[in-house]
């Protein structure tokens, strides 16, 4: 009761203040720059302004998606296929399987699958270079009884690249194109927004069961077409944004699979509101340098130390969330976690540092399960 | 200056300004208040801002409309039946505020002035598009309904002697009564209400938070103890692409 006192009283005094700093109608102050008469100045600002309206609009936009797809006013419901890679893989059953690549090597039946969702900078199958080299070593490293999935895009209910099939696709593979001739290029911040609002509708109390209920929907077919068999725990290895959607899909595939499910969170920005409760471990690997990850920790109240009845915090005492500090290490880019060039003061790049820590945990996880089955 | 804000206003028609006394409104301008009382059309025009805001405020709803399945054109015509009951929901309350004023208070004051008042004191509301945002729209959605209290009671304040503080009392008995109205006497008229908005919507909408989570789990348990997809399916379902769960 006091909590949610206090609460109350934080939106009261946080609604009081947005209201007398807006109500005077800000003419004065939206127009401060006129005093300077500088024509520069101006174009900027209203750069500045016409870029915050297409942000306002893309963000009100974000959630139809989702909805829509739970409506089914798009007919096609849930797309399975990717053809912006996955196409000339359909032959090979478990593509992205490490035991498939081993020539020779019989079948084994899978003991756990593994399925990794990208952060907010994926925009189709295509990953970038740093991304796909890390999922190249983790599938190489794996043992051959681990299935590893990694075609999902995670920010769409639809399983729906943003190349293709969309009113937008020709900008976003513009941005592609453009990326690929220079990969500093800024224009992947249009990619990031844009995923970035995917992310706040999973955190969101309305739409967040729909976009969550979607992707656990895509994330099954995929364990469907890799030949999954009930029983066989699964892993959730989601990087950034793609950790709140693997934590946002945990509570549909537990209900759905009835399994172990764990989530391994790398660098990862999640709200603590929801899944947190029906998982069964959460590996929470993060930077010390990682301003975004600690920006995730503040911006979602559920993750405050203050709320100490949230999931999060009730996960947390009984061991549930694990925290792995990654050291000096930032949220992305060459000095990001999965970058195969910087150095650890021990020697060790960060790739192979975060790589080291998956597969210990995805092993450790495998004689765990199996234990238990003995 | 007050005065002379008046005089600059009385003749000229509510609509050919309405933008300046939707931000007069917002602003929570008295002087705006005041005008509205003597300009042609300002009636219509507080309904207007009042189905516009009914509008806006629908849409914090729309997840309950997609959750149910709603087909586009009776999501659109679902918006504006919902629209369409704010505005009688604000004319109730418009009375109740009318009566509590005559009783207690200001003595008479025109019925006509309070429906106008009120209604241009919901132009925060009219920002309840902001409400579709994802994570931050439901803070936006208590900012615009304090934002909204505040006109009103503004609005009561600078069209009658009452001070802010009577004025809010007003404001709060006047919503109190509602509520009790509505959970009593008013009952039947929230049932025709609700078989409207079924009939609009095309089916019984399923309006209960516990439910509405219900539904996305249906047919979920199935899904994952059904058998694998062979290689041919999974190319089939690529062709037909027809995986909606519940279709």
């Amino acid at each position: 009761m006091r909590n949610r006192l206090i609460k109350l009283s934080a939106v009261i005094l946080l609604a009081v203040g947005a209201i007398v700093l807006l109500s005077p109608m800000n003419e004065r102050w939206l127009n401060w720059y006129l005093a300077f008469n500088s024509k520069l100045l101006k174009v900027v600002i209203d750069l500045a302004r016409v870029s915050l309206i297409a942000l306002l609009i893309a963000g009100l936009l974000s959630p139809f998606e989702a909805l829509g797809w739970w409506a089914g006013w798009y007919g096609d419901g849930i797309e399975t296929h990717i053809p912006c890679k996955f196409p000339d893989q359909l032959n090979a059953p478990a593509s992205g399987d490490s035991s498939a690549k081993q020539p020779g090597s019989q079948r084994v039946s899978p003991k756990r699958y593994v399925v990794y969702l990208d952060g907010i900078s994926q925009s189709c199958a295509d990953y970038p270079a740093r991304v796909q080299n890390f999922l190249d070593t983790l599938a190489a490293a794996l043992p051959a009884d681990m299935v590893f999935i990694q075609d999902i895009m995670a920010y769409s209910a639809l399983n729906r690249p943003l190349t293709i099939q969309r009113p937008f696709a020709r900008v976003w593979r513009l941005i592609n194109r453009v990326e690929n001739w220079n990969p500093k290029s800024p224009l992947d911040i249009f990619i990031n927004l844009r995923n970035t609002f995917q992310v706040a509708v999973s955190t969101d109390n309305r739409y967040g069961p729909v976009f969550n209920r979607g992707t656990a929907q895509v994330i099954l077919n995929s364990l469907r077409q890799r030949g999954y068999q009930p029983g066989v725990p699964v892993t959730l290895l989601g990087y950034s944004g793609g950790a709140q959607v693997a934590l946002g899909a945990v509570t549909y595939l537990k209900y759905a699979l009835d399994v172990p499910i764990e989530v391994i969170s790398l660098a990862g920005v999640v709200s603590g509101n929801n899944g947190v409760s029906e998982i069964d471990r959460l590996y929470h690997l993060r930077g010390d340098r990682d301003l975004l990850a600690k920006v995730g920790a503040v911006m979602f109240p559920k993750r405050w130390p203050l709320a100490t009845w949230s999931h999060w915090n009730l996960a947390r005492l009984v061991g549930r969330v694990r925290f792995i500090s990654l050291g000096p290490v930032s949220h992305n880019g060459p000095t990001g976690p999965i970058d195969p060039v910087s150095q650890l003061p021990n020697g060790l790049t960060h790739l192979n540092q975060t790589l080291g820590i998956v597969v210990d945990i995805l092993t450790s996880a495998r004689s765990t399960s199996n234990a238990a089955k003995a | 200056m007050t005065q002379l804000f008046a005089q600059l206003h009385v003749t000229k028609d509510a609509f050919s300004h309405f933008g300046e006394l939707i931000r007069g409104a917002i602003a929570l301008h008295p002087p705006t208040f005041q005008t509205l009382q003597n300009q042609p059309n300002s009636l219509l025009a507080a309904i207007a801002v009042v189905f516009v805001a009914g509008l806006a405020q629908s849409l914090s709803q729309i997840v309950v409309l997609f959750v149910n399945q709603v087909r586009p054109l009776r999501f659109v015509l679902s918006l504006c039946i919902s629209a369409i009951f704010f505005v009688l929901g604000y004319c109730f309350w418009a009375l109740s505020i009318w009566t509590i004023l005559y009783i207690s208070f200001a003595g008479y004051l025109p019925f006509t002035a309070v429906v106008r008042t009120l209604g241009f004191s919901y132009a925060p509301l009219m920002l309840g598009v902001l409400v579709i945002m994802p994570y931050f729209g439901s803070a936006i959605f208590v900012i615009l309904s304090i934002w909204t209290l505040l006109a009103v009671v503004v609005g009561i304040a600078s069209i009658t002697t009452l001070t802010l503080w009577q004025a809010f009392e007003c404001a709060a008995i006047g919503w109190i009564v509602i509520q009790l109205l509505q959970k009593t006497v008013g009952q039947p008229i929230a049932s025709l209400g609700q078989w409207i908005t079924n009939w609009v919507a095309g089916e019984d909408l399923i309006t209960n938070r516990t439910r509405l989570a219900e539904e996305l789990y249906e047919g979920l348990r199935a899904q994952g103890t059904r058998e694998p997809m062979r290689i041919e399916s999974i190319e089939e379902s690529v062709r037909s692409a027809s995986m909606n769960p519940r279709k």
